[in-house]
């Protein structure tokens, strides 16, 4: 099968050519074009077995001038996880100081993946 | 027992309720909407018309010309703005150019200045007058100004004087107390008193001036089921645009009027903006003041008859207001007959904002004198100015700043509004409540972004100093808050 | 008052580059004026990632980016003033400024750099019929009063305009647990990036109105329903076509304007098809020694090359100051076929020998696509394009001396639009 998707990798957003077969519910990617760079294949190739996404939210911090801090997560995760991923984040508060960076949850449900600040907040 | 109950506190009720104030009488003032000046004097044309264009013969003409000279000093006394910007009525072919004509006998028998301009004068004042134009009345004395601006002013110095003023307040009924219950100053006669039914409270007052705008009809037939009159809202659309480099027109442009009214017009601001419209369509929903697509691109094909090179790409707000019109086409103004001590002032649509100090004058010296004893009060206080901040050379900001600091930090980026005059605006007597509030008052959001950088700023301000949650505060309305109460708080 | 060598109006991505830029290049004296109680503009709200891969080879949220070129700041002499806003700027570079710290204040600048970012176009600039009750604001306003202040603007949401800001939150206020019941989009295609689309919207199953408008708001107080309408090809309502969704909030992400209040100010001509202002290639405005770089010249897609742009804004205004500039008398024009929304820099000196980058729109999806550059009559390059959308800022370098001494123009060679 071949399709058409855009790579959500870097906001470049090249429009990958994916072509994959499909054998007893098993996807095999065959060829990828239209990346600029490896990542495309390694997105394509996610993205057709097992798609991971970035997630990126704030939570409560107290001590600031402002009322949320930023987080990142160190390391995509697997997409159909977002909402339970999102769930213990919102469970977190953190106080001043936090620096960019700070690891604020760690190996979060298992996946391996850090929460992490996106800012200081001194 | 209060002497007069004034229902409805738009620019006709401001202009009762500062007059009344001067005097030893006790007066409440009942508003509906969450602020003074929310229906037809928050959403009109804000033009100060000359008078050239009312019937002869009728309350309006009267009014409107006397209301126009008026104004000037009004306004002054007020500490409100003015301009005198003039304005024409443009001709676009020769039967109009008849109309013009008419126009300008009629304006030299009521002492309206006048004078009609060809073509080539007319462009030269107006250099962005549509190419069909062949001629213009000119009618200097019309001008222009902020109608809740004097609304607010007139009533911040009343409420100093002692009139009560309760906002949010609906009038739900209105009852005839039995005939014993008011005896006349003057006459010694006794007659009825009246008892206003609202939602917080009852107030019995021996007089009542019905100012209800829109609402005035439904005021008048609680008390009086039989002898009413019908009031019909007259909805206007219009366009506001952002300060342009060069200003589009510099006088107000009338078309030449119809049956409709005086038309869709071109309006210069006190601020620098440029108002187009107002659209006429009768409506039977009194809280039918939404905007449409299809009026919106009549007012946009109307207003390029006689102007050209509008910039509609630099519209900033759309907007609609309700016109109170009445059955015969003039103001109602009366004590009613069945009912004396209940004066109605009706179906005030344009030109009502023009005729507004007149109106309160005529309702003076025709009824309020003959019903009680004006009897001038000792102590009279004045309002203090509002410090407005961007009319100032930088030495005076520098002494407000140097009093206090936070004039110095700008709030609102478009015009200029620092967190000082936001935060006297919530604090004076008649304060804002409000985001609405604050911006009717002391403009921020007023410009080109149209709060989308201040407002996160303005509604911690009002929590704060109104002392309440940021949740609760409201753009307007009861139930019109902004952020809400939401699982992340 | 004092004079500083370079004021740097703004300290968002364009500002803060652009002060770090001139600094490398020789100057020390630099003020950076910034309204905001930090620096960082509008990254500090966004804070999704996606930024600095160009700038610094990964993918960072856009607060984190901010802080990285704080960061550089500190390491420098340049001087920040917070919590202070510029009212006017003048021909001869006086800028009066206040601030509850020093009032009502002037400072001149030897050369000033423009940095002021951008707004969004208000619900009146496209003139949405409806009432005109609460619950109706920008993409970015919403996007402040969550990711900053942590409230929660609406339960049900619409979004009208689908450009990036749109689709980001979209998803934002999805993860913040509200439902987005859709996005419409007035024209046949996304504004915003194809991967936003993808996974801002489809991710979360939201569905993409393509060639549709609001053309109703209702509720008294608060939004009580939005109706959509299908447009014809001169984006006009069709009638019969309308469908409503019960909502309680509509956002709109239906445009960006450089913000140049201050630049008309100051007698600085502006572009109709930017809406930023008219420079050279050193980024020069028609008044001499005051640049402008970022989203105040143009609205761009990826903050990297705002950073770019802000360095050489900030290399111009130091050779501008220390007398390296090179002659202006002769300059040869830029512009651009009625395919594009616009070709930057639009005029170009022709002494120098810096290399000159060319950053152009083009007005609509086109695919398969030759653009040529032409100096007079003569092709001077010719790139093929698989896809060209309005959504993405496209970029091309020069050699100076290829571009030869006469007027430069851009054009499609060969199109087949999609």
């Amino acid at each position: 099968m071949k399709i058409e998707m855009p790579c959500i990798v870097c906001p470049n957003s090249c429009n990958l050519e994916v072509e994959y077969e499909e054998e007893n519910g098993q996807k095999k990617i065959v060829s990828v074009s239209g990346h600029l760079c490896d990542r495309g294949i390694t997105y394509a190739t996610d993205e057709i077995t097992h798609p991971m996404r970035m997630i990126t939210t704030t939570i409560k911090i107290t001590g600031a001038h402002i009322a949320r801090l930023p987080v990142i997560l160190s390391d995509e995760i697997p997409k159909e996880l977002i909402f339970n991923v999102l769930t213990e984040i919102k469970k977190i508060k953190v106080k001043t100081p936090v620096n960019e960076g700070d690891i604020l949850l760690e190996n979060i449900l298992g996946t391996g993946v850090n929460l992490l600040a996106s800012r200081s907040l001194l | 027992m209060y002497d007069y109950i004034i229902i409805g506190a738009g620019i006709n009720g401001c202009f009762l309720a500062h007059e009344l104030s001067k005097y030893d009488l006790d007066v409440l003032v009942l508003e509906k909407g969450p602020d003074v000046a929310s229906g037809a004097t928050m959403a009109n044309s804000a033009i100060i018309h000359p008078g050239h264009d009312p019937k002869p013969g009728t309350l309006k003409a009267k009014l409107n010309v006397r209301g126009n000279e008026l104004y000037p000093s009004v306004c002054k006394e007020m500490d409100a703005a003015f301009r005198q910007t003039s304005a024409f009525v443009v001709a676009t072919n020769q039967e109009e150019l008849a109309v013009i004509h008419t126009l300008h006998e009629q304006s030299q028998t009521r002492n309206v200045p006048s004078e009609i301009l060809d073509r080539a004068q007319a462009i030269y004042l107006e250099p962005n007058l549509s190419d069909n134009v062949i001629a213009a009345l000119n009618l200097p004395s019309t001008g222009i100004i902020t109608p809740w601006e004097v609304a607010f002013n007139l009533m911040e110095e009343a409420i100093l004087n002692d009139v009560k003023l309760y906002l949010d307040t609906k009038v739900l009924s209105i009852i005839a107390r039995p005939k014993t219950c008011y005896i006349d100053a003057k006459s010694g006669d006794s007659r009825y008193a009246y008892e206003v039914i609202t939602g917080k409270g009852n107030f019995i007052g021996s007089n009542i001036i019905n100012a209800a705008g829109v609402y005035a009809d439904e005021i008048y037939s609680m008390l009086n089921p039989i002898d009413k009159f019908t009031i019909t809202s007259r909805k206007g659309e219009y366009f506001i645009l952002d300060k342009l480099p060069e200003p589009l027109v510099s006088r107000v442009i009338y078309p030449i009027p119809s049956s409709k009214g005086k038309g869709v017009l071109v309006v210069p601001t006190i601020h620098g903006n440029t108002l187009l419209g107002p659209s006429s369509e009768f409506i039977d929903d009194k809280n039918g003041d939404f905007t449409d697509t299809e009026t919106l691109e009549y007012v946009r094909s109307q207003v390029k008859k006689t102007v050209k090179n509008i910039p509609f790409n630099k519209a900033i707000k759309t907007f609609a207001g309700l016109r109170p019109t009445g059955p015969t086409g003039d103001f109602i103004i009366e004590e009613s007959f069945d009912f004396p001590g209940f004066i109605n002032i009706g179906a005030i649509q344009s030109p009502g904002l023009a005729s507004a100090p007149a109106i309160c004058e005529y309702v003076m010296d025709t009824i309020i004198e003959k019903q009680v004893i004006l009897k001038e009060k000792k102590t009279y206080i004045k309002r203090t100015k509002l410090p407005i901040l961007y009319k100032m050379a930088d030495s005076e900001k520098q002494k407000l700043w140097k009093e206090n600091p936070s004039y110095g930090k700008i709030v609102c980026r478009c015009e200029h509004i620092s967190e000082g005059e936001i935060i006297d605006s919530i604090r004076r007597p008649l304060g804002a409540t409000t985001l609405d509030g604050v911006k009717k008052r002391v403009r921020p959001s007023m410009g080109r972004c149209q709060g989308s950088f201040c407002q996160p700023a303005i509604i911690e301000i009002l929590a704060s100093e109104l002392n309440i949650s940021v949740e609760e505060v409201k753009l307007y309305n009861e139930g019109s808050n902004v952020v809400i109460k939401g699982e992340s708080n | 008052m004092r004079e500083h060598e370079l004021i740097v109006i703004g300290g968002g991505s364009a500002g803060l580059a652009a002060a770090i830029g001139a600094h490398k290049n020789g100057l020390k004296d630099i003020l950076i004026i910034e309204r905001a109680d930090e620096l960082g503009g509008i990254l500090l709200q966004c804070i999704h990632n996606g930024f600095g891969l160009h700038a610094f080879g990964e993918e960072l949220a856009g607060p984190t980016y901010a802080e990285r070129w704080i960061y550089k700041l500190a390491e420098t002499s340049i001087q920040v003033k917070l919590n202070t806003s510029v009212i006017s700027i003048t021909k001869d570079h006086i800028v009066s400024y206040s601030s509850k710290e020093e009032g009502y204040a002037k400072a001149k600048g030897k050369s000033i750099i423009l940095a002021m970012g951008c707004r969004e176009r208000p619900r009146g600039a496209i003139a949405i019929p409806g009432y005109r009750p609460a619950g109706v604001l920008t993409a970015g306003t919403a996007q402040e009063y969550v990711n900053i202040k942590g409230y929660s603007i609406g339960k049900k949401i619409f979004i009208l305009g689908s450009g990036d800001i749109g689709l980001i939150m979209a998803r934002r206020l999805t993860l913040e647990g509200a439902e987005v019941v859709g996005v419409a989009e007035i024209m046949p295609y996304s504004n915003g990036l194809p991967r936003n689309v993808k996974q801002c919207l489809d991710d979360y199953d939201i569905p993409l109105y393509l060639n549709h408008t609001v053309t109703f708001i209702d509720g008294h107080d608060r939004v009580s329903s939005i109706t959509i309408s299908k447009v014809d090809d001169n984006l006009m309502p069709i009638s019969g076509t309308e469908k409503t969704f019960e909502v309680d909030t509509l956002l709109l992400s239906i445009g960006l304007i450089p913000e140049n209040d201050l630049s008309e100010i100051a007698g600085i001509k502006l572009s109709p098809a930017t809406k930023g202002a008219f420079v050279n290639n050193e980024l020069e405005t028609s008044v001499p020694g005051i640049f402008s770089c970022g989203n105040v010249l143009h609205v761009h897609d990826l903050v990297d090359y705002v950073s770019k742009e802000g360095e050489s804004a900030g290399e111009s205004a130091a050779n501008f100051v220390l007398g390296k500039s090179n002659d202006k008398s002769e300059s040869i024009d830029v512009e651009c076929s009625s395919d594009f929304g616009y070709i930057l820099p639009s005029k170009i000196n022709i002494l120098g020998d810096s290399p000159v980058e060319f950053m152009y729109r083009i007005k609509k999806p086109m695919r398969d696509v030759t653009i040529g550059i032409y100096s007079g009559d003569n092709l001077i390059r010719k790139t093929k394009k698989k896809t060209l959308l309005p959504s993405i800022m496209e970029k091309v370098l020069i050699e100076k001396a290829k571009l030869g001494e006469s007027d430069i123009r851009i054009a499609i060679i060969k199109e087949e639009s999609i």
